[in-house]
């Protein structure tokens, strides 16, 4: 497993990395989460070691990764860029063998990995002969070649079409199954929400929020209820069948929020009573809602001392 | 194999096989061919001159004419012909280099003055003085002593080595190819470093190798494509001049020729490595003229501080020159051709110009992992250094 510890990074006196920890945990899927220019990026440099850091460390499986750790790694950068006029193969067997792989082992790996992401025919082409979406496809298999024991992917889904992302999470999901842990950045939050197993979100160079992905939807909230009851007068208003419940409160049209002690159950019981229910679920904020919610306090805050100077 | 052999091989590889690398090639050998055949053509067997003998009277200059060639470095043949209009036809068509008739008029196409007509001045007054001896009743052994006297007995005090205008030689030429090279591929190898950076495959790269390898395995790898490049292009330059006769080959000795190849490999590699600095400092290609035209310029003097200092290599510019590192390269083998230097003293430059060339490449290489990851306008030096973590 994966562990940042305390990590600080600055460039002149801009601060990028202000003691972020991460952990990503072996055969789950991290997804990476931040506002741009959080510090995504130069994390995912500094485990790779491409980057240094100022202080803090990276360890894997509990000690400090060396250069013949990191060969092992598998790292998509969001700067995509491959050698364009090497053709297809000979660039996946080349960056294979610069981690370490036997020369007729990268060769296989190579041809494995054309055909499971559908390049098999375009082996020969130089890598500027191909579409983006397709040299998306070979810079993924140039993260892959050599079988990572890690995989740190850099805006992977960024510029793909509906398929492309249907393909490349079905291969990430493979490398999870494997057992191999996979930490991922995006921005694309339902995507996150959808694939991820763990989330860590990322704020000005510090995590703000990490776990697993339902957890922390449902993580220092009261629980929230929807109900739909056709009939009733009260629903609306908040004035009629709820009165009484301990510890529920309409806060929303549809939306009841419960205290810890508060039993749905007996919810249920009064809604029924008031008229026909016809939806009855336990709601979680999407990732998105979350997201907002960790990352935006100062940008509201800010706005609310523009709204009151505007006030006159 | 380990990354760096990995990437010179991969260097090797990709150029050989560049279309636009092949081509180029072509052209460049073609030219080179096409130049000597027009130098053949234009030379038209300069070593060879022939002279037309018409008229009785001008028998008598074809066996002398003949042996005064020796003297012109030259063959001289005679050939004779019926009449005068045959020996200004001759002339005229470029068959006949010039042409002495009735033994009284000498006919040339252009110039009157030149080693030719002056030897054939000089056989008239030897068949004259011959003519006046013989009607003067002088027995003829002793005419054959008067007019072929035994050669003077020569005694050099300073005596120059037999081959020293070959060695010369030899040391010009080495000095311009070493040169050449430089400013011809120089640019090759710093644009070459600044791929990785310029195509962005740099981060992918670097997840698996470090930036010294990495360097390393370019400057190499671009290094032994330029050399193999500029070797076959001598060697077809060599081969299709002496094909066509435009030259002749100097006869080299085989320890000479080692020392000249050995000291332009070093040379070579020492301004790769310089030239490698240029391309660590840029990310884009475009920035690259403004930082590799310093580099030029040192290029240039040290070219010229090598080339005025051949005929005097015990002076103390040639002297320092050849320790001095970015010019040893050409002012070493220069000296060691021409005058006399001490092996201790090649040997001591040799290794100077190894170390700096690996320092080179450290420093280079230390400059790259700096700002290897800095996508952006060109950086300075120092901040380049102060980078690197």
């Amino acid at each position: 497993m994966l562990q940042c510890r305390d990590l600080h990074l600055r460039y002149g006196s801009v601060v990028a990395l202000d003691g972020l920890s991460l952990d990503v945990a072996k055969g789950r899927m991290t997804g990476f989460v931040g506002p741009n220019g959080a510090g995504k990026t130069s994390t995912m440099r500094i485990v790779l070691g491409v980057l240094g850091a100022d202080a803090g460390e990276v360890s894997w499986n509990g000690v400090p990764p060396d250069a013949a750790t990191r060969r092992r790694f598998g790292y998509m950068p969001e700067e995509r860029g491959l050698y364009p006029k090497m053709r297809v193969r000979d660039q996946l067997v080349f960056l294979a063998r610069l981690h370490g792989i036997e020369a007729a082992a990268a060769r296989a790996a190579s041809d494995e990995l054309l055909e499971r992401l559908g390049l098999t025919d375009r082996a020969g082409d130089a890598v500027e002969a191909l579409s983006l979406g397709n040299q998306q496809r070979v810079q993924l298999a140039a993260a892959l070649v050599h079988r990572p024991d890690l995989l740190v992917l850099d805006e992977p889904f960024s510029g793909l079409d509906p398929i492309g992302v249907d393909v490349l999470s079905a291969v990430l999901r493979e490398e999870v199954e494997r057992g191999v842990p996979v930490l991922f950045s995006s921005h694309q939050l339902e995507l996150v929400e959808r694939l991820c197993d763990d989330v860590a979100i990322v704020k000005d160079g510090r995590i703000v929020a990490a776990g697993e992905v339902e957890e922390l939807r449902r993580r220092g909230r009261r629980r929230l209820l929807r109900v739909v009851v056709e009939g009733a007068a009260g629903a609306h208003d908040g004035s009629g069948w709820l009165d009484g419940v301990v510890g529920a409160e309409q806060v929303g049209r549809e939306l009841v929020a419960l205290a810890d002690d508060a039993d749905p159950q007996l919810v249920l019981d009064r809604a029924r009573a008031a008229g026909d229910v016809t939806h009855f679920s336990f709601v979680l904020p999407s990732l998105s809602e979350l997201f907002r919610e960790v990352v935006a306090p100062v940008d509201e805050a800010a706005g609310e001392a523009r709204r009151e100077a505007v006030a006159p | 194999m380990s990354p760096r052999w990995l990437v010179v091989r991969r260097e090797i590889v990709e150029r050989a096989r560049s279309r636009a690398m092949q081509i180029a090639m072509a052209v460049q050998l073609a030219l080179i061919v096409i130049v000597l055949v027009i130098a053949a053509i234009a030379g038209g067997g300069g070593d060879t001159r022939t002279v037309g003998l018409a008229g009785a009277g001008s028998q008598a200059y074809a066996q002398p004419l003949r042996a005064a060639g020796s003297s012109l470095d030259e063959t001289v043949r005679t050939r004779e012909l019926p009449d005068r209009a045959a020996a200004l036809r001759g002339v005229r068509d470029g068959s006949l280099d010039a042409a002495v008739i009735d033994g009284r008029e000498v006919v040339v196409k252009e110039e009157t003055t030149g080693p030719l007509t002056a030897a054939i001045q000089s056989v008239r007054r030897q068949l004259a003085l011959r003519d006046a001896l013989e009607r003067a009743g002088v027995p003829p052994s002793q005419l054959r002593q008067a007019l072929d006297p035994p050669s003077l007995r020569m005694r050099a005090l300073d005596p120059e080595p037999a081959d020293a205008d070959t060695r010369h030689g030899l040391a010009m030429v080495a000095v311009i190819l070493l040169y050449v090279a430089i400013l011809t591929y120089g640019m090759a190898v710093a644009s070459g470093v600044v791929e990785e950076k310029a195509s962005r495959v740099i981060e992918v790269v670097l997840s698996a190798v470090r930036p010294r390898d990495l360097l390393f395995g370019k400057v190499v790898g671009i290094g032994v494509v330029a050399i193999a490049q500029f070797a076959a292009t001598i060697a077809v330059g060599l081969a299709a001049a002496v094909a066509l006769d435009v030259t002749d080959l100097p006869s080299v000795t085989g320890g000479a020729a080692l020392l000249v190849v050995a000291w332009f490999v070093a040379g070579f590699l020492l301004y790769a490595a310089l030239y490698s600095i240029a391309g660590a400092l840029v990310s884009r290609s475009e920035d690259l003229q403004s930082v590799a035209g310093p580099l030029n310029v040192i290029t240039v003097v040290a070219y010229l501080i090598t080339f005025f200092g051949i005929d005097d290599p015990d002076s103390t510019v040639s002297v320092v020159a050849s320790f001095v590192p970015l010019s040893a390269p050409m002012a070493m083998p220069a000296r060691w051709l021409v005058g006399d230097v001490p092996a201790w003293e090649v040997a001591l430059s040799f290794a100077l110009t190894l170390a700096t060339a690996f320092a080179f490449v450290r420093l280079s290489a230390a400059i790259y992992a700096g700002t290897a990851l800095r996508l952006g306008p060109r950086i300075s030096l120092r901040r380049a250094l102060a980078a690197r973590g």
